[in-house]
């Protein structure tokens, strides 16, 4: 094995929202940091919009089960009605995401004193405000100040406009007298930090041609690296390492030719997110920890949450020119957000409108729906779809439960041998109850828009990115892996910086919220560096 | 188109045939718009049916076994009607080749040039040029300006 005398003094495993993030701030400290990255970069020049296949790029597909890149590791989730999906490379989730960009709301961090469910967490959201507005900063988050929905903020970027689909969608809320409002999104609506305007090309969610969407690869990267992070690409870590005194040593990794190697660290960080980080963790075995570093709780992997969801599409009898503009990014409404027990239910959700698609994603999912026929009557239906179809997805805050979780798959390995993941993940009851509150009230506003035809909602095999809580934070080491600092309660010099620190998973994409997290402990670290492994 | 003409030999003249007669079922010709059987289409068809062969070649041979157990006869050589009733029962059963069929078929259908231009869109990639989205009529928000915040402050 090589390199095993060279010590950095940080050493981040993951350049996706997490890592970059917490490069970026730890990097003003001038210790040595370097971050291993299993994929690579992305050029812009490859995604999917350059070129005439954009919709059809297996390559550019959210799950690793379809995209089998050397990067990829697999996933079994045949035993959840939830898809996780994901992206191996430097920028991570953000290179995929549609760049909705909400923030966790207050009651979020106190959904146990508040409503009895859940736990809290040791930090609130008063705590993390400031690293909000830092990464609103670095990511370029468009929106609309004043939404009643949500705390105050400053500082955002022109909103995405509506276009047609959204006004009138807009329109079915406002007859009903709901909340809607213009989504914050991470996508620079005009030029920001050297990045080109948006230009609407439809289908962030397989990367950015233009470079307008804030992933983090064309954010905190190019500062970090201009500030002496090192980072290294198609490099796989293995496990993390102890020395004799329980202290992580560092981590055994695969470099881009598969040598195998050792990176010894006085401070190892993991950002590999909700999935990636137990899994590293749970590969990570010795005698003082033979059920995975960090895991005397016996917490790690557990408490998974990916978000309860329904997606409600309907059809409108007019062009709606929904293939234009961001597709994630239209309006979202915080109607149902905050409990209110007269519902049956905890918690609550937001209703994200989603643009309409192309050409070949409307005539997939419409034989997939049985709404596209084959035959003389394929030609009319497709012409009643295109463009004229608006989709609803409610993302539910489903409840931490120690049952749902992310466990080793030795049977199914990546391309160096480590073994996969394997996803056991069920909907509690309130999570039952929450997807058919929404799938109501999907279908409600839909027809008050005006819409023709609403599809039954769908409210399962619906894919997440949204893993989180895996290695959750918390004061009490038999409850919690790490302290309310991202510190592993069992190893001093092993943090955690990704959404499995979460302790909820509010209703909300978890980006910004995660990215704000990073940026709060990076700083913990920094105030506390004479005294870290006290 | 060397790659083209390559990926054509892996089917026999027979096979071929099944595959257009069933690009057509699945989407005719309506006077504006090609069929799925359009020769620069098909073409385009027959390449991406090209690392799953094997799954395309079995479920032709389900779709004739099952023509001649409905109708005594050919696939090819059904009338349009018989064809369609034979089609839905193999929708119904040969998942695994239905699935990619009609995904081939529809991802090389709808981004020819011509079937784009009779929908009203531009035949070529979004970037770099984009689109454009009217500005927005923000008064549209005036009723939710009035509500009070309604967040839970803990």
């Amino acid at each position: 094995m090589k390199d095993s005398n060279d010590i950095v003094d940080v050493l981040i495993v993951g350049a996706g929202a997490a890592g970059a993030a917490v490069a970026w701030s730890l990097a003003e400290t001038r210790m040595r940091i370097v971050c291993l990255e299993q994929g690579d970069w992305v050029r812009q020049t490859d995604y999917p919009t350059n070129g005439r296949d954009w919709e059809t790029r297996p390559d550019f597909s959210g799950s690793p089960n379809v995209r089998r890149s050397a990067a990829d590791y697999p996933i079994d989730d045949s035993a959840s009605p939830i898809k996780p999906v994901n992206f191996n490379g430097v920028g991570g989730g953000t290179i995929l995401y549609m760049a909705h960009f909400p923030r966790f709301h207050p009651s979020d961090f106190r959904t146990h004193s508040l409503d009895g469910v859940g736990d809290d967490w040791p930090i609130s959201y008063q705590d993390l405000e400031p690293h909000f507005a830092v990464n609103d900063r670095m990511m370029g988050v468009a929106g609309l100040a004043g939404d009643p929905a949500v705390p105050p903020k400053d500082g955002l970027l022109p909103p995405v406009p509506l276009g047609t689909l959204g006004e009138t969608v807009a329109g079915g809320f406002n007859a009903l007298g709901w909340h809607w409002w213009p989504s914050e999104s991470a996508i620079a609506t005009v030029p920001h930090n050297g990045r080109a305007g948006c230009l609407n090309l439809g289908p962030c969610s397989t990367g950015c041609a233009q470079g307008a969407k804030g992933s983090v690869d064309i954010t905190y990267w190019p500062e970090a690296l201009r500030a002496g992070v090192e980072l290294r690409t198609q490099c796989r870590v293995r496990e993390i390492t102890l020395d004799e005194r329980g202290m992580a040593k560092g981590v055994v990794y695969f470099d881009a030719d598969g040598v195998e190697r050792e990176q010894r660290a006085h401070i190892v960080i993991v950002a590999c997110n909700g999935i990636g980080t137990p899994r590293l963790l749970l590969n990570s075995v010795s005698a003082r920890f033979p059920d995975g570093i960090a895991n005397s709780s016996g917490l790690v992997g557990r408490n998974l949450m990916l978000h309860c969801m329904t997606l409600t599409q309907a059809v409108f009898d007019r062009p709606l020119k929904g293939w234009q503009g961001p597709i994630g990014c239209s309006l979202w409404s915080k109607e149902f957000y905050e409990t209110d027990p007269a519902r049956g239910y905890a918690r609550g959700y937001t209703m994200e409108i989603l643009r309409g698609s192309g050409p070949v994603a409307t005539a997939q999912g419409g034989m997939m729906r049985g709404m596209l026929p084959w035959g003389a009557g394929h030609h009319a239906a497709f012409r009643q779809m295109f463009d004229r179809s608006a989709i609803i997805v409610a993302v539910g805050e489903d409840l931490p439960e120690a049952s749902n979780r992310v466990v080793l798959d030795p049977a199914n390995r990546d391309s160096h041998g480590i073994p996969g993941v394997r996803i056991e993940y069920r909907l509690g009851e309130n999570s039952q109850r929450m997807l058919e509150h929404s799938a109501a009230r999907a279908t409600e506003v839909l027809k008050a828009a005006g819409a023709v035809m609403v599809a039954p909602s769908l409210k399962q095999g619906i894919s997440s990115g949204h893993a989180m809580g895996t290695a959750r934070m918390g004061n009490d080491p038999g409850t919690s892996v790490t302290n309310a600092w991202g510190r592993c309660h069992d190893v001093k010099n092993l943090f955690i910086v990704d959404s499995s620190v979460f302790v909820t998973s509010g209703g909300v994409n978890p980006t910004s919220t995660l990215q704000a997290v990073a940026l709060y402990i990076a700083n913990q670290i920094k105030q506390h560096l004479d005294s870290l492994f006290d | 188109m060397s790659e083209l003409i390559q990926t054509d030999r892996q089917f026999s003249e027979s096979q071929l045939r099944l595959l257009r007669i069933l690009a057509v079922a699945m989407i005719p010709a309506d006077g504006v718009m090609p069929s799925a059987a359009d020769d620069r289409i098909f073409d385009e068809i027959i390449a991406g049916f090209a690392s799953r062969q094997d799954v395309i070649v079995r479920g032709l041979a389900q779709l004739d076994e099952l023509s001649l157990q409905l109708h005594r006869k050919s696939f090819a050589d059904l009338d349009e009607g018989n064809r369609m009733s034979v089609v839905e029962r193999l929708r119904s059963g040969a998942l695994s080749f239905v699935q990619l069929f009609e995904s081939v078929v529809i991802a090389c259908y709808y981004r020819d040039d011509r079937v784009l231009e009779s929908l009203g869109l531009p035949a070529r990639a979004p970037f770099p040029h984009g689109y454009t989205v009217a500005a927005t009529d923000w008064s549209l928000l005036d009723p939710v300006r009035r509500r009070q915040p309604f967040f839970r402050t803990p």
